[in-house]
């Protein structure tokens, strides 16, 4: 290899690395409890969960204190529906949830297909997993402070319909 | 003893500090889910526990005397002198440290001599896999470079001979780093590049290239490789020291002309209960020009043993009939060099006690005697190029920031055709303040 081709390709090989590096990196997940106070808020802007008059329920995929915290909040009102009850497991669930928690990147794909063909909210709280497809991720952007990120790719496949607000307080991405 | 009203006034206090502690802590585990999105969104969880300055620093003070100097007389027969005791003063270094936030942090490092600054960087965490860093720092290289400042940290008084200032084998300052760790579990992984203008300043087709690669396992090993590319474009470097200006900051000879080099080697460290083993060794193979005006100047001031003026001028050529058209131009070499050091422990209620070994060698068939024509008295006395140095000394800690070392080293050498040594002492007492 020549000395200006190899020049070339360090220097494209490091700005590579730098970009992704810091799309990505500068995002790190949020205690549990902060990502459980989130989801019952947000899903309360999900009309499809928040206008059923029902218990809602949340299966967590891979993420024991996200379940334990979002437990705490059983009874809690979601729109006209409440919180119903919470179950946590490292596979997929046996019976469709309301919302799916997803923390195991592990699981993330076959949970996002799985949210997918039954139409469910799709939550995490690991960066990475938001970039798999998500529609939801719950981050503490590079300032400290929790961000909301929505996919609204995702979100049009999991059939979700989403209260105009959540356009304030999300960073939308396609 | 506590009266009972001071005791129970003392478990109140305690028990009141220990609330103040987890007030924010408990606001956010008990609250959150009652919070409303737009305070959830205000939480901040930026780590701002250490904003300020932190002011903290290292001094010592040593004593060294050296027994039986070799050397050669006038009639080819060698002689021993014994130098002075030489009290070196100071060594201070002060150290400033300052994260902006928690994903910057800035750092500067004030020395002694004429109050110079030696460090001074910032370093900006994308993420603990990804940093930069950009100022004037020491490279990540071996188990010493960034920490020779902080004498009172590491066993012994003298870093090993890679170190050695009088014939380093790379600069240890660099501008520009890239960096970052990867955890799993108790191991973590680092990573380190890092780049200059090179060695001599800017010049075309120089891009220098230091780099890094070590896992800490379970905190009780250290495992790694260093290297250093004096530049990977087509660029030549040359000395930062002219011939007569003393020793370089770099690994290039002030005599050369032009040289291009790499040097590589691999490290570790492992903590077995109360002992603690160090090695290295690394290789610097140079591919050089020698400056032919450089050399003779050498030639007719530095005192050169006859394997040096064989070196530079072949076997059959007088010094002092020796002309630029002399000199052997090409100067293709590798330089060698290693060490081991094994220290032990013991814990007492009057402080911790270490007694240590230290092995150091080094083979640096370029390298003359006189440090102010950029020599090194240590290899560049021996016949080969070749020498040993063996130490033994003991550590004293009465408290963890000051350190009391004594020492002394047996230099072995090759020298006017036998084998000879000498021994040296050092004495250094050095603190860390904060």
């Amino acid at each position: 290899m020549s000395s200006v081709k190899f020049k070339i390709t360090l220097a494209a090989g490091l700005a590579c690395l730098l970009c992704s590096a810091i799309a990505l990196a500068a995002l790190t997940e949020p205690p549990a409890d902060v990502v459980a106070a989130f989801v019952i808020k947000l899903s309360a802007l999900e009309k499809n969960i928040s206008s059923t008059g029902s218990d809602i329920t949340v299966y967590v995929i891979g993420a024991p204190a996200v379940a334990a915290e979002l437990e705490k909040g059983v009874g809690k009102a979601i729109g006209s529906s409440k919180l119903g009850s919470v179950k946590s497991g490292d596979s997929l669930p046996s019976e469709k949830p309301s919302i799916l928690y997803v923390g195991n990147a592990d699981m993330a794909d076959q949970a996002i297909a799985y949210a997918r063909s039954k139409k469910i909210l799709t939550v995490t709280g690991v960066p990475d997993l938001f970039v798999k497809g998500t529609s939801l991720g719950i981050v503490i952007g590079s300032d400290g402070k929790p961000k909301v990120l929505l996919n609204k790719t995702a979100s049009s496949a999991e059939g979700l319909n989403w209260n105009p607000a959540i356009i304030k307080i999300a960073e939308v991405s396609e | 003893m506590f009266s009972s009203t001071k005791k129970n006034a003392l478990i109140y206090l305690t028990m009141a500090l220990l609330l103040v502690a987890f007030v924010p802590f408990q606001v956010t585990a008990k609250e959150l889910i009652d919070m409303s999105i737009e305070d959830l969104l205000g939480l901040d969880f930026s780590d701002k526990t250490q904003e300020g300055i932190t002011i903290y620093g290292y001094m010592s003070t040593n004593v060294e005397k050296v027994f039986s100097e070799l050397s050669v007389d006038e009639n080819g027969q060698t002689v021993r002198t014994t130098s002075p005791h030489e009290w070196s003063l100071p060594h201070f270094n002060l150290f400033l440290r300052a994260p902006i936030g928690n994903k910057i942090s800035t750092f500067v490092n004030i020395a002694s001599e004429d109050l110079e600054v030696r460090n001074m960087w910032g370093n900006f965490e994308i993420d603990p896999r990804f940093q930069v860093q950009f100022g004037k720092i020491y490279r990540e290289f071996d188990l010493f470079n960034s920490k020779l400042d902080e004498v009172p940290t590491y066993l012994g008084i003298e870093p090993p001979e890679l170190f050695d200032s009088d014939h380093l084998l790379i600069p240890r300052l660099t501008t520009f780093v890239v960096h970052g760790t990867f955890t799993s579990g108790k191991n973590s992984y680092s990573y380190n590049f890092s780049t200059d203008n090179g060695e001599n300043g800017p010049s075309d087709g120089v891009f220098p290239l230091g780099w890094d690669f070590r896992a800490n396992l379970n905190n009780k090993a250290i495992v790694g490789v260093s290297g250093y590319f004096s530049s990977i474009g087509n660029g030549k470097v040359s000395s930062d020291k002219a011939v007569g200006e003393g020793s370089p900051d770099g690994g290039v000879l002030p005599w050369m002309a032009s040289d291009d080099y790499r040097v590589y080697g691999a490290f570790t460290e492992l903590q077995f209960d109360k002992f603690l083993i160090k090695a290295a060794f690394y290789q610097s193979d140079h591919n050089a020009v020698r400056d032919p005006d450089a050399v003779l100047t050498v030639l007719n001031e530095a005192g050169l043993n006859n394997r040096q003026i064989e070196r530079f001028i072949g076997p059959n050529i007088l010094i002092t009939d020796a002309t630029a058209a002399d000199v052997i131009l090409n100067a293709d070499y590798s330089v060698q060099t290693g060490y081991f050091r094994v220290g032990y422990f013991f814990d007492s209620k009057y402080g911790t006690i270490a007694p240590f070994a230290f092995f150091d060698w080094m083979d640096h068939p370029e390298v003359i005697a006189s440090k102010t024509y950029g020599g090194d008295n240590e290899s560049g006395i021996s016949d080969n190029g070749n020498f040993t140095k063996y130490t033994a000394g003991v550590s004293y800690k009465p408290v963890d920031q000051v350190a009391i070392k004594l020492d002394s080293s047996l230099h072995v050498q090759k020298f006017n055709s036998k084998t000879e040594s000498y021994p040296e002492v050092r004495f250094d007492i050095s603190y860390l303040f904060k």
